[in-house]
């Protein structure tokens, strides 16, 4: 896609949000945000977000379809020019493993390819997912940023490689709020819920002593990019023997630098549609009619597997309602 | 000490699973070693036998016996 056909796609979805306003949910993603967000406390919701919702969502695939489309010049003319960093840069010149925790937020790809195009002259770097069978897209972004496939890693062997790579002072991009139903996870408080997230980004970083920093790559009107280099987590910070201590606070405070910058500009973070799925009240529900504790308890089973492990019978709640009739 | 002992031995004194456990289970996930503790366990298998366990080996690693094959692969 060239410079001109993206700009004209983006201001063809300007001049059309308030008709996209009318497609259904299932194809309107902003609308599907909207209703996620009816349980988080506190949150901001309303037309205003849907719209930004899907200008975030089309204006990052617009941005990325250009990128992929640019020879080797004209994207490091393109990286040069129209991308723009902002916060502490200084943990991307480190010469100490580092671990560049990117949520999927905005035009992670396009981020994606930034951060090699500034790093990769000084160190390798590595990209580590969770999903077994690297995408199409993923292929594709790898292809254009000219990293061999074998420094995109996944699964038990990757995670290996992965730390491997950060003890050789490597860089390794991580994408921590998402994970595959095999790999270990933990509890950590998320916009007034209990959310499950994957350990290994904490793990890494504790094993090998790598800075996290918080990256988020957003895209800008015209086609340009906003790179966002939040404050770093250092896990040397955290001390003491108990290891899973040291794990649930290191991805806590992670954590809570996703809540803070998602606070400020949610309509760019994909994950709000699996939040409800993937985590539960903190507070006891307030309404308890009809069969409202059971779905509560629904959800609670299925935001946290445990339980169902340590008490099976709850399985059959976890899988339709269960009308035990009283002796 | 072969190569079976040596993961017996680690996985003892790091994870506290016990030899007897580790070669009943089916798995190592079976036998109380999470992904997690898997990682800590071959790199101190790594450090103890001055190897390096091939990636491609790890990814086919589920069992006891399967880690043994590919230390010795």
């Amino acid at each position: 896609m060239n410079a001109f056909m993206a700009r004209l796609a983006i201001a063809a979805l300007s001049a059309t949000l308030d008709l996209a306003g009318l497609l259904p949910a299932v194809l309107h993603p902003g609308k599907r945000v909207n209703h996620a967000l009816r349980d988080v406390r506190d949150a901001s919701r309303g037309r205003w977000l849907e719209r930004r919702v899907i200008e975030s969502r089309w204006q990052s695939f617009v941005l990325q379809q250009y990128v992929l489309g640019l020879d080797e010049s004209e994207m490091r003319v393109f990286f040069e020019e129209r991308v723009r960093y902002e916060g502490s840069t200084w943990p991307l010149d480190e010469r100490r493993p580092l671990i560049l925790a990117a949520p999927h937020y905005g035009a992670s790809g396009v981020g994606f390819l930034a951060a090699v195009h500034r790093m990769h002259r000084r160190r390798p770097i590595n990209l580590f997912i969770d999903a077994g069978i690297p995408t199409r897209q993923l292929t594709a972004l790898f292809e254009v940023a000219g990293l061999d496939l074998s420094r995109l890693m996944s699964g038990f062997a990757g995670s290996v490689e992965a730390a491997r790579a950060l003890r050789r002072g490597e860089c390794l991009i991580m994408m921590p709020d998402v994970f595959s139903h095999g790999c270990q996870t933990l509890v950590v408080p998320f916009f007034g819920r209990l959310m499950r997230v994957a350990a290994a980004t904490a793990f890494l970083a504790l094993r090998t002593g790598a800075i996290v920093v918080p990256v988020f790559a957003t895209p800008g009107a015209n086609l340009t990019l906003r790179v966002l280099v939040d404050t770093p987590i250092d896990a040397r910070r955290f001390a003491g023997d108990d290891d899973q201590q040291k794990i649930f606070m290191l991805t806590q405070a992670l954590f809570a630098r996703f809540e803070s910058v998602f606070r400020f500009a949610p309509e760019h973070w994909h994950g709000w549609e699996r939040l409800p799925g993937s985590s539960t009240p903190v507070d006891p529900a307030y309404r308890l009619d009809y069969d409202e504790p059971l779905r509560v308890l629904r959800a609670k089973c299925e935001a946290l597997p445990h339980l169902v492990q340590e008490i099976p019978e709850l399985d059959l709640i976890r899988k339709e309602h269960v009308w035990i009739r009283p002796r | 000490m072969d190569t079976t002992t040596v993961i017996e031995s680690l996985a003892l004194e790091m994870l506290g699973v016990t030899p007897d456990r580790l070669r009943a289970a089916r798995t190592l996930d079976e036998a109380g070693i999470d992904s997690l503790g898997a990682i800590d366990l071959v790199f101190a298998i790594e450090s103890h036998l001055g190897v390096l366990i091939d990636a491609d080996a790890l990814g086919a690693v589920h069992s006891l016996q399967d880690l043994v094959d590919a230390i010795e692969r």
